[in-house]
């Protein structure tokens, strides 16, 4: 605690970014409670209202709350960022440290398939997997999990093969630990700070790569209200009410700077020459 | 030394005077810029698949034996004919071309012309092959006289022949190009002649002052691609385009458009009905589905609120299609507007109880295609759908996997529609409802009905116009009686030009425009 104390004391982006997204949080928890609109109610006869006490960020095409859809938007937008995030780093760590750890033919076949995957630029990739898959969120979050995984699988390598020359690691093998354990125990207990800050960042990235996918109709399909889908629904309407497709958007921006400030300030904690600067 | 100074000086001049010749060509009052979307594809009639933007193309660079006549598009005339006899079996018809008439390369139109080009769409167009597949022979009886006789009646021929595939191209040209170069360098008999062409950038057409009906008054037409739809109004509104086409309207809604533009004194909105008609279908061909119960497609075609539709979606960019036909087509039955469903969720609900099914155990896939207003439109259906307690979810699919599902019957419920391409009831019903072909993309699934499949071919096949009519009306009814979808919209045709563009009338089906009367001041 005192920890997290000093760093966000030292941090002040960091904390900056923490507030809000905090702040983000109890909105996407609690604002759709209170919201006396549907997420998915129709209003045809007040499309596209300006912002009023009513309709605090108007209302859409189809005479939706902005405001509303923002909020519930929110939730699968945050959710979409942990269970990509989740299942990247389980993919990514469990292959990286095997490979990190095992060495030989193992690491070499592991690695080049990383190596393959990470070549691609991560949003055409996830565009193909996505494509292949057919358009549901379910299959846009795998694709943009199948994308990330590689960033966690080369990090957890890293740490595996300088952790696993520690004289404890040592120390645990020839005390003839099973490998599982001296893999869980220790090898990935003591890597664990840079993965975290691989997952912060990541964040900001999933949520993007989702928000593109539902932009491009790969994703969220309608009428479910995530960010990226609401963005491209009501880019035609952005002359004349801009405010329907730049409150998602706003909302994506938002989130995604709040990850990243965070997961920023992390890696140069986790980071012994910029950690001494910091403190 | 004289000499040599007095050729320099002509050498300078020439090249300016024929620069001014040329600046001359292009006054810009004298040329219209159309915005359009997307490349065309096949800007000649043997390789044309009736993809607009090339379709548009081929009819002011070439033309068609008979045309349909504006202002309403119901009648056909002669164009490169003067008349024509039809056989009372209906499968003979008899042309007598018009004379003195010249391709562009300035060769002459004739009835060798007519026959070549004609056998040369049947033998390469593969799109038209069902149509087209008809015609058995074409005699050039003499050089101002033909005979196409079909293997078995079929009194839309006619429209056929007015379609841009059945353009008269100049055999000298296609074969001094080959079938595949003419793609590039189509040579007709149109108003304009076609200059240049860059691949998704542009398309120039220059006059042609020899035309037979008159030398148009514009002097060049320049298609512009412009994919954004917020581009193409912006180009608009400063005067870089004169003319946006409608081709957005039917993937995007233009009701903002249409409102944003309509205070702006530089631009002028046309508006014309279209035949186009965009349904909710239902796969009732799987005993399996739960629309295979009458009663649930009854429920659900009473559970949709055209008008909110008509006026929350489309603010009256669109219109109600009462059945098959549109209102606008010349064998639509009136007593139709009071068959059609009405907007009564109380009776939905009711016929739901009657057919004994709970609407929460439904749980239907709502296929869509994509883009924006197959979104919105889908979300509209579907919140209709959930106010009787049905549970549907959308699925936005890629047109060729829609396609495939549709066809392998692999779907309860799909938003679809169809436009057709000529102005005859044939090219919604026969294609649409003979049940003999439910296996094919474009046809409603509906069980086998060989009663309705005969009708529908004696009407096809019927030469008198008023018999027709009555078959048609029949057909519509029982058409309606067997709740094949619930009839949606249909979208209005609007172009926008700049207030100076003058002459231009839409044509209704096809949905492309003619520039020989337009002008500019």
């Amino acid at each position: 605690m005192t920890a997290l104390v000093h760093f966000l004391r030292k941090n002040s982006l960091a904390t900056a970014g923490g507030l809000v997204l905090v702040a983000v949080i109890l909105a996407v928890i609690f604002g759709p409670m209170i919201s006396p609109y549907g997420p998915t109610k129709l209003d045809v006869l007040n499309k596209l209202q300006g912002p009023s006490w009513a309709h605090w960020l108007g209302t859409d095409s189809l005479g939706r709350d902005v405001m509303t859809r923002v909020l519930h938007g929110g939730r699968y937008t945050l959710a979409i960022g942990m269970g990509v995030v989740s299942i990247a780093f389980v993919v990514g760590v469990l292959f990286g440290t095997l490979a990190g750890f095992a060495g030989g033919a193992v690491d070499m076949i592991i690695m080049r398939v990383v190596d393959a995957m990470l070549s691609f630029p991560a949003l055409v990739l996830a565009i193909a997997l996505a494509a292949a898959f057919g358009p549901s969120l379910n299959n846009a979050m795998l694709a943009v999990a199948i994308t990330l995984a590689p960033q966690f699988a080369r990090v957890a390598r890293s740490q595996a093969l300088a952790i696993s020359v520690k004289p404890y690691v040592e120390a645990a093998v020839s005390l003839g630990l099973p490998t599982r354990r001296i893999l869980w125990r220790y090898v990935f207990a003591n890597g664990l700070g840079p993965l975290l800050v691989q997952a912060s960042l990541s964040f900001g990235s999933a949520i993007l790569q989702t928000a593109s996918l539902g932009f491009l109709g790969l994703g969220a399909q309608p009428p479910l209200a995530e960010w990226g889908a609401d963005v491209s629904a009501n880019l035609q309407y952005m002359r004349e009410s801009p405010w329907v497709a730049l409150s998602p958007g706003m909302a994506i921006l938002l989130t995604v700077l709040c990850f990243n400030l965070i997961g920023d300030s992390l890696a140069d904690w986790f980071n012994p020459r910029r950690r001494n600067e910091i403190d | 030394m004289k000499l040599r100074n007095l050729l320099a000086g002509a050498a300078i001049a020439l090249p300016l005077m024929l620069g001014s010749a040329h600046a001359q060509s292009t006054d810009p009052l004298k040329t219209l810029i159309v915005a359009v979307p997307s490349d065309a594809v096949g800007l000649e009639p043997g390789a044309n698949k009736a993809e607009p933007i090339g379709s548009e193309v081929i009819l002011n660079v070439f033309d068609t034996l008979v045309a349909w006549t504006a202002p309403d598009f119901t009648q056909l005339e002669g164009r490169l004919v003067d008349s024509w006899t039809v056989s009372p079996d209906g499968t003979e018809f008899d042309f007598k071309l018009r004379e003195g008439i010249k391709f562009h390369d300035g060769t002459d139109f004739n009835a060798e012309a007519v026959k070549f080009s004609l056998e040369r769409t049947k033998a390469i167009n593969t799109y038209v092959e069902a149509t087209f597949g008809l015609i058995s022979e074409i005699t050039a009886v003499s050089p101002t006289e033909v005979k196409i006789k079909l293997s078995e009646p079929y009194p839309a021929f006619l429209s056929i022949l007015a379609q841009p595939q059945a353009a008269i191209v100049s055999p000298a040209a296609v074969e001094q190009f080959g079938d595949e170069g003419f793609a590039t360098n189509p040579v007709g008999t149109g108003p304009f002649k076609f200059a240049s062409y860059q691949a998704d950038t542009n398309i120039v057409l220059d006059a042609n002052p020899d035309y037979f009906r008159g030398a148009p008054t514009l002097e060049r037409i320049i298609y512009r691609v412009i994919p954004d739809a917020s581009t193409r109004r912006l180009e608009l509104e400063n005067g870089g385009v004169d003319v946006v086409q409608q081709q957005g309207q039917l993937s995007a809604i233009a009701a903002e458009d249409v409102a944003a533009l309509e205070a702006n004194p530089d631009v002028t909105i046309i508006e014309a009905p279209s035949q186009i008609i965009r349904q909710l279908e239902f796969n009732n061909n799987n005993p399996d589905s739960p629309v295979a119960d009458i009663k649930v497609r009854e429920a659900i075609v009473h559970a949709i609120d055209y008008d909110g539709l008509l006026q929350g979606v489309f603010g009256g960019t669109a219109e109600r299609v009462y059945g098959p036909l549109t209102t606008n087509s010349w064998a639509f039955n009136p007593k139709m507007e009071e068959l059609a469903p009405t907007y009564d969720p109380e009776m939905a609900r009711s016929l739901l109880a009657e057919a004994g099914v709970d609407p929460s155990s439904l749980d239907l896939t709502l296929y869509s295609f994509q883009g924006p207003l197959w979104g919105a439109v889908a979300t509209f259906v579907q919140a209709n759908l959930a106010d009787i307690g049905i549970n549907a979810t959308i699925a936005q699919t890629e047109f060729p996997a829609y396609r495939a599902l549709q066809t392998a019957g692999q779907f309860d419920v799909a938003l679809d529609g169809r436009q057709p391409w000529y102005n005859d009831p044939d090219a919604h019903i026969t294609i649409g409802y003979l049940s003999s072909l439910a296996d094919t993309a474009m046809t409603f699934r509906m069980p086998e009905d060989a009663e309705l499949d005969a009708l529908i071919l004696e009407a096809q096949q019927t030469v008198d116009q008023e018999e027709r009519k009555q078959l048609y009306f029949d057909i519509q009814e029982k058409i309606a009686a067997k709740v094949p979808g619930a009839y949606l919209f249909s979208p209005k045709l609007i172009v926008f030009t700049r207030a100076n563009v003058n002459g231009l009338v839409i044509n209704t089906a096809p949905p492309l425009n003619e520039y020989w009367g337009v002008s500019k001041e």
